[in-house]
C-alpha cells in the first residue's frame, strides 16, 4: 500500500508514492467505477498503442486530493481543476506537490501537479481555498 | 459534425444513497488513512455524521450514472480511446456516507483539434442534496480517433 505521509520540501508540500502495480490499479477501479480496459487489461493498452496499461488521471488527482486536505483545511477547499499532460505507466512512482501562491486574508490559492521519478509531470493545476465558508469540517 | 450528436445532450439525472463501506473501498484504494474518511466512529468524534468522502469520491460516484459512457458511444468512439483531459470539482457542502445525492449531468461541448485526430468531449454534472446544490463537476475527456478501428 502507498501508506506515505506528507512533508513540506523547500515551500512544496509533497506526498509520495510507491509504485503503481495492476493491484493498485484494479483496486482503484473497482472503487471507483473507472473500469475503462487501458488501465486493466494489456492488450486493449497494446492496441490503444501503449506499452502496457497506464494508471488512471483520477488516481493522481486523488493522491493531490489527500495531499491538500491533509496540508491545508479541508472545509476551506472551495474549487480545484486538473489537467492530464502525461501518462503515468505502470511501475511509475507519482508524486504530488502543492505549493502556496496567492495568500490574502480571505483564503489562498495553490499549485498543484504530479510528477514522475524521472522529472516528467503528469498533471498540473490549482486549487483555491476560502476561509469564509461555513462548515465545521476539519 | 459528430458533435450534433451529443452537443447540449441531456443524460439521464439519478440519486445515489453514498454507502458507507464503498466510500472506505475507495478512500482504502487511494491510500487515505485518516481516520474521518475509514472509520465512522472517528469521524463523529470529529463532528461529522459518517465518514466523510474524500475530495474525487463524487467523481466516483457520477460513475453509478445509467449508461456511463453514453456520450462516447454516441460519438462511435471505444473506450479505450478515451483519455481523461481534465477534470474540474467546486465545493458549496462537505458530503458524508449515509447521504442521497442527486446528480445532473449534461454534455456541454465537442469539438475536434489536429485534423480531427482529437475529440474533446466536455460534461458538466451538478450534484445536489435534498434540493441545495453541493458540488460542480466538470470533466473533459479527449477521444483519440487515430487509435480507434
Amino acid at each position: 500500500m502507498t501508506y506515505e505521509n506528507i512533508e513540506l520540501v523547500d515551500g512544496d508540500w509533497t506526498l509520495q508514492q510507491l509504485p503503481i502495480d495492476r493491484d493498485v490499479l484494479a483496486r482503484y477501479a473497482s472503487a471507483s467505477g473507472d473500469r475503462n480496459p487501458l488501465h486493466l487489461d494489456t492488450d486493449a493498452a497494446r492496441a490503444a498503442g501503449e506499452e502496457d496499461v497506464i494508471a488512471h488521471g483520477m488516481l493522481s488527482m486523488a493522491y493531490i486530493g489527500r495531499l491538500l486536505t491533509e496540508a491545508f483545511p479541508h472545509a476551506d477547499l472551495v474549487d480545484w481543476k486538473l489537467r492530464f499532460v502525461a501518462k503515468t505507466p505502470l511501475g511509475a512512482q507519482p508524486v504530488a506537490y502543492a505549493r502556496v501562491t496567492a495568500d490574502s486574508d480571505d483564503g489562498f490559492g495553490v499549485e498543484i501537479r504530479t510528477e514522475l521519478r524521472d522529472g516528467t509531470t503528469t498533471s498540473r493545476g490549482d486549487a483555491r481555498f476560502s476561509f469564509k465558508r461555513l462548515g465545521d469540517e476539519k | 459534425m459528430r458533435g450534433d450528436r451529443v452537443i447540449g445532450l441531456q443524460l439521464p439525472e439519478f440519486e445515489v444513497t453514498v454507502q458507507r463501506s464503498e466510500v472506505v473501498d475507495f478512500a482504502t484504494a487511494i491510500g487515505e488513512q485518516r481516520r474521518q474518511f475509514i472509520d465512522v466512529e472517528a469521524a463523529r468524534e470529529a463532528g461529522h455524521p459518517d465518514v466523510l468522502l474524500p475530495p474525487t469520491y463524487l467523481f466516483a460516484l457520477e460513475f453509478k450514472r445509467p449508461q456511463p459512457y453514453l456520450a462516447v458511444e454516441l460519438l462511435g468512439a471505444s473506450l479505450s480511446s478515451v483519455l481523461h483531459a481534465e477534470q474540474y470539482f467546486g465545493y458549496r457542502a462537505p458530503c458524508h456516507a449515509g447521504e442521497t445525492l442527486r446528480f445532473d449531468p449534461k454534455i456541454d461541448d465537442y469539438v475536434e483539434k489536429s485534423q480531427g485526430r482529437l475529440g474533446f468531449l466536455r460534461r458538466r454534472t451538478t450534484v445536489s442534496r435534498a434540493g441545495d446544490e453541493v458540488a460542480i463537476l466538470e470533466n473533459l475527456l479527449a477521444i483519440r480517433w487515430d487509435v480507434n478501428p
